[in-house]
Order: C-alpha cells, then structure tokens, then sequence
C-alpha cells in the first residue's frame, strides 16, 4: 500500500449511496451496528492463566536489578571492537606479502658486481653470458644461449644481470621477449604459472608481451607493478634514478603504485603515454615513445634531455665513468640521435659539440666541461 | 483494560526512567496482556510470546537512561513488542518471497453470545454474515483495526507502530468497511454501516 492511493474522505464514502444523513434508521440497525462494534473489540482477547502470568513477572524481576555483567558484556563488546580494528589496521599495514617470485628476487639480491651478463639459475648456479649484445631463448624447460645449440636446463627461478657496457635479449618460455639495458636484472620463471605470468626487473626493459588474455603479465619494478594486457612497453625502474618510467607502445597496461602504507592507485596507458613516477607521484603524459625505445637498436634519441641524465644513460651504456663539470649542472639540455655502436669519444664529440662543451679524459672516464 | 490518563502515563514513565522497580510491576500489570494478545495474533507459541515480553522489560530496564522523557507508553510498548515479536515469527518460519511477517497477523471475528441470545434470527444472520467478511479482511486491515480499537490507539500511533503513513492508515480502515459495504449489497445493511462509520470517526485521534 503506498501513501499515494486514493484516501477517500468519510463524507464521500457515505453521500455516494443513497442516504447522506448519519441519522440512525431504526433500533435494530443501531442495536446490530453495536452488535459489530462489540464484535471487533470482543476479537483477540484470549484470557492468559494468571499463574502463567504472575511466574513471567518472576522470571522479570529476577532480571531488573543493576547487573554489572551488563557492563562486562560491553567491556567485550568493546574489546571485540578493537580487535576487529586492529586486525582491519594490520591487514592494512602488513607489509604486503609479494608473490614467491618477488619474494625470491628480493631475498637474492647479486653479491658482487659482474662485468659480464650472468644467468643465474636457481639460486647458486651461475653462468657467464658472453657478448655486449646477449641473446637468450627459453624453450621447453631449457635455454638457449646465443644460438648455441646445446641448450642447458633451468632452474624454477632464473636471474639474468646484465652490467653496464652490456645489454641482452631474452624471449622467455611464452613468447614474450625482453630487451634488458645496462645495469638491470630481470628475474623469471623458466615456466609461467598457468594463470599469471610474473617478472622481476630492475633498471630498464623492453617488453614486447605475448598475447595470452587467460594469464595477465605483471612486470613488478621498483616502485611501480605494470599489468599487461598484452603489448609492447619500455619500463625503467633503476633504484638508483629518482624517476621511474613506463612507456607503452602499443596495446595497454595498468600500472599499480603503492604510495606509503594506505595509498594504492591504479592507471591505465594509452598508446604513447608515459607514465612517471617521481617523489611517489604519477605524473602521465605524451611522449614520442621512440625516444624511450630507441636503446633497444642501440641509439638514444633526445628531445630536450637535461646533460646529466644522457651521460647517466651513456656512463650505463658504456661502462665508463662520466661527469658534468659546468657552471649550471642540469640546465644544459641536448636533442639528437646517438648511435651508440660508435665509439664513446665520437658520442660525446657530437654532445661536446652542440653544447660549446669540452670533455677530457679524467682516471678511468672523462669529465665533460666549459670551453675556455 | 485500564487506561492511564496522560498525567499518570507520565508519572509513571518518569519511574521507569528512574529504574523503579514497583513501576515495573504496574507496567507489567498494566499491559503484559495486551501485549500477550498481540502477541497471539501473530505467533500461536506462547512460550516466544512470554520470551518477547520478558525481553522487553529487561531491556527497558536496562536501557532505561536512553529512553525519551515523554512518551505515550502504550504506543512505546507496541511497537518495540511488534518488532520483537516480527524478529520471532521471521526465526521460526521461513518466509516465501510473496509472503511478508505482516501477513502472518490472525485473528477470528465471531458473533457475540450475548447479541445472539436476545435477537432476532435475521439480525443473527445477518451478524455471521458480517463476522465472515471481517474475517475476509486481508491481514494488515486487521490487525489496524485490533491496534485502533482492541488497543485504543489513534491513527497516527497505528501508522507509526504499523510503520505507514497516516493517510494510507486511514485509507486502509475506510478500505475495510467499504469492502463489508460492497460485500454485503444484497442484504439492507447501509444504514448498519453509516453506523459504523459514524463510530469510526469519533473514534478518530
């Protein structure tokens, strides 16, 4: 029954049928509508044994007296409450168990620096992967290192390093192939799992993801887990660089950042967007996206780059120790395409040359400074 | 049924605030039966019924520092029985989707004996006939009009406790006898029901 139904007044009720007074008609009909109204009150009116009655009262006033276990059933009440809030506060502030493949490659950290690309299978076995430009294919539950022909057997979890001077090529068991920069690892498993396929990576990657909507690709980085939905994407996520980046090619991904303790934030890319990640923000933007893929063919494209953060790409590249000593360090910028299969000298011939800069050779690597 | 005038109605809730335990008793002297009736037309297990009544003393004692000052007490202990009461029968069966804890309110309208001995064999009809149309009456219709005139309540107190708005609660008992009225054409009962509403508005607040 709702409120917006006809009400209908009394006085319609009775001036639509014939007699509009309320006079009574005779003594019968006014003895019968007595009748009727004895007959609705009359109704419902069971009689309760008084003993029945009086034992209820008992049971009653046994129980209206000050209780204090009143008070103790609030104290647990209370005491409930707070263990529910301390176990919600702790499921938030739990260090978020990663899964085992972030665990493993947290926990394996490489001891000492290598200056050539290793493989490391499990968690002892390690084999030197020689070459500047190393490639890796995993079939079946083997590898195959540069297009050897005896492919060695994997290990659950593998590590690939590859140090400075050194970049490398890896297509994993599902198709996916991996461009790994200087300076990165990358952790995987020799066989994704059949749901989920998960990788580790620190530094700098190309990814070009197999299509499997059935097992999403998570690239977890420093600081930023990347979802793939099945594209191509550059992420550089070097712990010793105060930005990290994700560039999506084609296709689309989902970056998952995790801001402190509560703040969890979720975006996902166009084409041609970057998202970066600096002092925990997300700042997302367009980009030329061959500027940020170009180290895969061994170029670094420029637009505008701060000097200091080419010669971090090139000191990484390169294996050689560069510096800017200048009058304004991060203001001088450089555009242009560097091919970095020349030696460093022509390299920084070309920077030195479009910024009336000068370098010289200083221990081990070169320093970069004003003309006189 | 002894009613408690509005000046005793609060004298006496100001001693159920106050955690009296003698105002305890003449509130449970007062309306355990009617609530226990009540409680009848909705659940024939009488042992729930006394579980519902108990309930709703103690914790009327014991949440006594949170009840309003002013209240009609009767219309208080409806209600909170009511909903006790609806939270019982929802625990002993189960509710198919059509069927709501409202429908299960019951109650019978016989002749009274009395009127049958004194009067006329038509008038004795004539009241069966009646009796069976209230008893055709859907469960919400009875149960306003047990609350209005079992329980002495006004409209506005059968709404709050029936949890409707007035104008529908009025709707409804009109609702009611204009269902008698159309029922009962063929015998000369118009005047009867004039009657009837007559009683009825006066009966109104």
């Amino acid at each position: 029954m709702k409120p917006g139904d006809e009400q209908p007044k009394l006085e319609d009720l009775l001036s639509n049928d014939g007699p509009s007074s309320a006079q009574p008609a005779d003594p019968a009909q006014q003895e019968l509508a007595a009748a009727v109204q004895r007959m609705i009150v009359n109704a419902g009116q069971e009689s309760w044994d008084p003993s029945d009655k009086a034992s209820l009262w008992n049971n009653i006033a046994g129980q209206l007296v000050p209780q204090h276990f009143r008070y103790r059933y609030l104290f647990v009440k209370v005491a409930a409450a707070i263990l529910v809030l301390l176990a919600i506060g702790a499921w938030w502030l739990w260090p978020r168990q990663h899964s085992a493949l972030v665990q493993f490659a947290q926990q394996h950290r490489p001891a000492e620096n290598t200056t050539d690309t290793r493989l490391i299978l499990g968690q002892n076995k390690s084999v030197v992967v020689q070459g500047k430009n190393s490639s890796l294919v995993y079939a079946g539950s083997g590898v195959t290192i540069n297009a050897n022909n005896t492919p060695i057997p994997a290990e659950e979890y593998n590590t690939l390093i590859v140090p400075y001077g050194r970049r490398s090529r890896v297509q994993l068991e599902d198709g996916t192939v991996v461009f790994l920069n200087a300076g990165s690892r990358l952790v995987y498993p020799a066989t994704f799992k059949q749901h989920k396929r998960e990788v580790y990576l620190e530094g700098e990657g190309f990814f070009d993801i197999a299509p499997n909507a059935a097992a999403p690709f998570y690239v977890y980085a420093y600081g930023v887990a990347t979802e793939v939905l099945g594209t191509t994407f550059n992420v550089s996520a070097y712990p010793d660089d105060a930005r990290q980046s994700v560039v999506l090619v084609s296709g689309s991904v989902r970056l998952h950042l995790q801001h402190g303790l509560f703040g969890k934030q979720t975006r996902e890319l166009q084409p041609a967007e970057m998202g970066l990640l600096e002092d925990d923000a997300l700042e997302v933007s367009h980009v030329n996206v061959n500027a940020y893929t170009a180290w895969k063919e061994g170029r670094l494209l420029n637009l505008h780059t701060p000097l200091k953060d080419i010669l971090k790409k090139l000191t990484r590249y390169y294996n050689i120790k560069l510096d800017l000593d200048s009058l304004q360090p991060g203001l001088e910028t450089f555009s242009g395409d560097l091919d970095l299969d020349e030696n460093l000298e022509n390299v920084l011939d070309i920077i030195c040359a479009a910024n009336s800069l000068r370098y010289e050779r200083q221990g081990k690597g070169f320093v970069l400074k004003e003309k006189d | 049924m002894n009613d408690v005038s509005t000046a005793a109605n609060n004298i006496l809730w100001e001693s159920i605030i106050n955690g009296d335990q003698e105002a305890y008793r003449e509130l449970y002297e007062l309306f355990a039966e009617m609530l226990y009736r009540y409680g009848l037309r909705y659940i024939q297990d009488t042992a729930t019924i006394k579980d519902c009544i108990q309930d709703l003393f103690t914790d009327l004692y014991h949440y006594r520092r949170n009840l309003s000052p002013k209240v009609n007490i009767r219309y208080y202990l409806l209600r909170s029985f009511r909903r006790k009461i609806h939270t019982a029968v929802k625990k002993t069966v189960t509710l198919n989707r059509a069927m709501e804890v409202e429908d299960f309110f019951s109650i019978t309208y016989e002749p009274d004996k009395e009127t049958q001995i004194i009067a006329a064999e038509q008038q004795q009809q004539m009241l069966r006939i009646l009796a069976e149309e209230l008893n055709a009456l859907p469960a919400r219709q009875k149960e306003l009009l047990f609350l209005k005139f079992n329980c002495s309540l006004s409209y506005e107190e059968v709404a709050g406790i029936m949890k409707i708005s007035v104008p529908t609660c009025r709707t409804l008992a009109y609702r009611a006898f204009r269902q008698l009225r159309t029922n009962m054409e063929k015998i000369p009962v118009l005047p009867l029901l004039v009657l009837l509403m007559h009683w009825l508005s006066q009966k109104n607040n």
